[in-house]
């Protein structure tokens, strides 16, 4: 899922500055299962606003990212004078594409694509790279989970675990290392692996994807 | 300063009434809730929103509360909107006091506590 | 062949040492470093934006060092550049006459002066190593097309022995030799019986055949600073009988140079310990003694013309 956390209010309040009839819009999927931007926290932050003397009212669709759960909020929108999406940062822009007219403002800051690790805690588990080799690091992903992203490690800053340049953070190879070893693997991790391409990567451009059998 | 307070059935409400019979020099608007756990960050917004300056939950002891998590979870959904409330520069708070029907004086110290300028949410 | 692996390859115990450049255009910094370190060793580092501060070059160091009569060796890090540019600055520095390379991963941008930086990471020390052993033996890039002109250069890499998962320091060192490294400093030594542990299992896979290996040493003025890299330094593994040594010492930069020496002539009789890199971190006047001291001095000299 994607997270991101809630923007500082008074940042939320100082972009809507001039405006007075607010939407707070909620996304029904990943930030509402990480507690940033859904229903509950639309009213929350809809009712800090009209204590701060804004006219705000929340509503919630089920995913922001697709047009045709966005175009239901035709009226609702002409009512407002600007929106605060709390939707991950690909709805904030959907959103705008369907209102192109309406001042959207993001009410989130988008972190990452991760998961749950228990209960209040997510951490960044992929990021994205286009071309997925987790099964070689006894699925421990490297590029995410490795603050250097070495496809060829440890580092020399291992300790007992732990990187040494987040210490609350595990250290991924210790990590890839211990799966591998009770996998019976250890040996592929002699392998040198090549450098990575980058190319399917964020780094190659904004990527796209076109299934012409599922094509109208 | 306008008071609103929420009270459970078991213990919180009877001892809210208690108190303003006790001390009619304090003026709340009272209601009652099967469980303080019943109580929920937007709806202690809206009451907020009231017009009220201050929430007042009154409930079970942390740990005799009937339905045995309620209290805690309305002292943890207070500290959330305490926070948000002091993120978003809102001079309004919420108050927790867990108390038995015959042992109102925690509403009393919460009251005088929050008034004289500290905050009185700790339980 | 640089003067460093002539030394190596003529099996004479190898002395190298570490200048961090300035933290700005004064090349006065390096020379006097390297004047002082002239005579006492066979190579001298240039660290690379160690700790992600940010530095004069390594690159442009290691001409200035050439010019003071020492042999540097250039220091690439991965954090900044990606396989062009490090592909491009090792033909430079070939080109300028540079013939020894260590390649490294480097320190995360956070622990540095620019931590809002973006990391290239691009590829990592086993990968870089393997892209510049290609082009010297292969004369290819990494992306398969033949480069002109002549590579000359003797590619090393770093090792921690000290670092977690400490089982598995001795495959990532293989790794490295697999990939090109010809020679090795590691990690700074002061629990020399962990050393040697580490040593044996280097040589039941025949590394120390296939590379030279350097054993860092670091020259410690005070109790304080080893209790400092004990605990912020990942891998130092420090005895306490040192830690004890130290604090109790009525000169405590006496007993740290006394420690060093004494370090230095175990670590020479180790099998396949071919030599002693010594990080003296800002005391680089107290190497002229320490090699003196562990009977080192004098250094091999270098052909001129």
């Amino acid at each position: 899922m994607i997270v991101g956390e809630r923007k500082p209010v008074t940042e939320i309040i100082d972009n809507l500055k001039g405006y007075r009839k607010v939407l707070v819009l909620a996304c029904g999927t990943c930030v509402t299962v990480c507690m940033s931007g859904g229903e509950k926290e639309a009213q929350e932050l809809a009712s800090l606003l009209r204590l701060k003397g804004f006219q705000a009212q929340a509503q919630t669709v089920e995913r922001q990212c697709e047009k045709e759960f966005n175009l239901q909020l035709q009226t609702g929108i002409c009512a407002c004078e600007a929106v605060v999406s709390l939707a991950c940062g690909i709805g904030v822009q959907v959103l705008a594409d369907c209102f192109p007219r309406v001042p959207v403002f993001p009410g989130l800051n988008t972190t990452f694509m991760g998961a749950p690790v228990e209960q209040g805690i997510w951490e960044e588990r992929c990021s994205g790279c286009g071309e997925c080799l987790v099964h070689l690091f006894g699925n421990v992903c490297p590029i995410t989970r490795c603050a250097k992203s070495l496809l060829n490690g440890p580092c020399g800053g291992s300790r007992g675990g732990k990187c040494e340049v987040k210490p609350e953070r595990d250290c991924a190879w210790q990590l890839i290392y211990d799966r591998m070893k009770s996998q019976g693997k250890l040996e592929s991790l002699l392998e040198v692996q090549p450098p990575k391409n980058w190319s399917f990567s964020r780094y190659g451009g904004q990527r796209k994807m076109i299934r012409e059998d599922v094509k109208l | 300063m306008r008071i609103a307070s929420v009270g459970c059935d078991r213990q919180g409400f009877p001892a809210l009434l208690r108190f303003l019979e006790t001390f009619p020099e304090y003026r709340m608007d009272v209601t009652a809730v099967p469980c303080l756990g019943t109580v929920h960050e937007s709806m202690m917004l809206h009451i907020l929103e009231d017009g009220y300056q201050l929430l007042l939950l009154a409930g079970c002891p942390l740990d005799s509360c009937f339905n045995q998590k309620g209290s805690e979870f309305a002292f943890r959904k207070a500290q959330r909107v305490n926070a948000l409330l002091t993120e978003a520069g809102i001079p309004k708070r919420v108050a927790c006091a867990f108390v038995t029907a015959d042992k109102i004086g925690e509403i009393k110290r919460v009251l005088e506590s929050i008034v004289s300028g500290q905050k009185g949410e700790e339980p | 062949m640089s003067f460093l692996e002539s030394v190596l390859q003529r099996g004479i115990f190898a002395v190298t040492a570490e200048v961090g450049p300035p933290k700005g255009t004064e090349r006065s910094v390096i020379e006097k470093k390297c004047l002082q370190l002239r005579d006492y060793v066979d190579a001298v580092n240039i660290t690379d934006n160690q700790t992600a501060i940010v530095r004069l070059s390594s690159f442009a160091s290691c001409l200035i060092a050439r010019e003071c009569g020492v042999e540097p060796v250039m220091q690439m890090v991965c954090r900044d550049r990606n396989r062009i540019a490090l592909q491009s600055d090792f033909l430079g520095a070939c080109a300028l006459g540079i013939e020894n390379f260590l390649c490294l991963t480097g320190d995360h941008q956070s622990m540095g002066n620019h931590p809002q930086a973006k990391n290239v990471f691009d590829i990592d020390s086993v990968q870089l190593l393997g892209i510049l052993n290609d082009m010297k033996e292969k004369k290819i890039f990494q992306c398969g097309e033949t480069l002109k002109g002549e590579v000359k250069a003797f590619l090393g890499a770093g090792e921690n022995p000290f670092a977690d998962p400490i089982e598995f320091r001795v495959y990532r060192l293989a790794k490295k030799v697999s990939a090109g490294a010809r020679f090795v400093q590691t990690q700074a030594v002061f629990d020399v019986e962990m050393f040697a542990r580490f040593m044996e299992e280097v040589r039941k896979m025949g590394l120390h055949e296939k590379t030279h290996i350097l054993a860092g040493v670091i020259p410690v003025k005070s109790p304080q600073a080893l209790r400092y890299m004990q605990n912020e330094v990942p891998g130092l593994s420090i005895p306490a009988s040192l830690l004890e040594r130290m604090e109790k010492a009525p000169d405590p930069r006496e007993e740290g140079v006394q420690i060093c020496v004494e370090i230095i002539e175990k670590l020479k009789t180790i099998e396949g310990v071919r030599g002693v890199h010594i990080m003296a971190i800002a005391w680089e006047s107290i190497v002229p003694e320490i090699v003196q001291r562990s009977n080192l001095y004098p250094r091999p000299r270098k052909e001129v013309g």
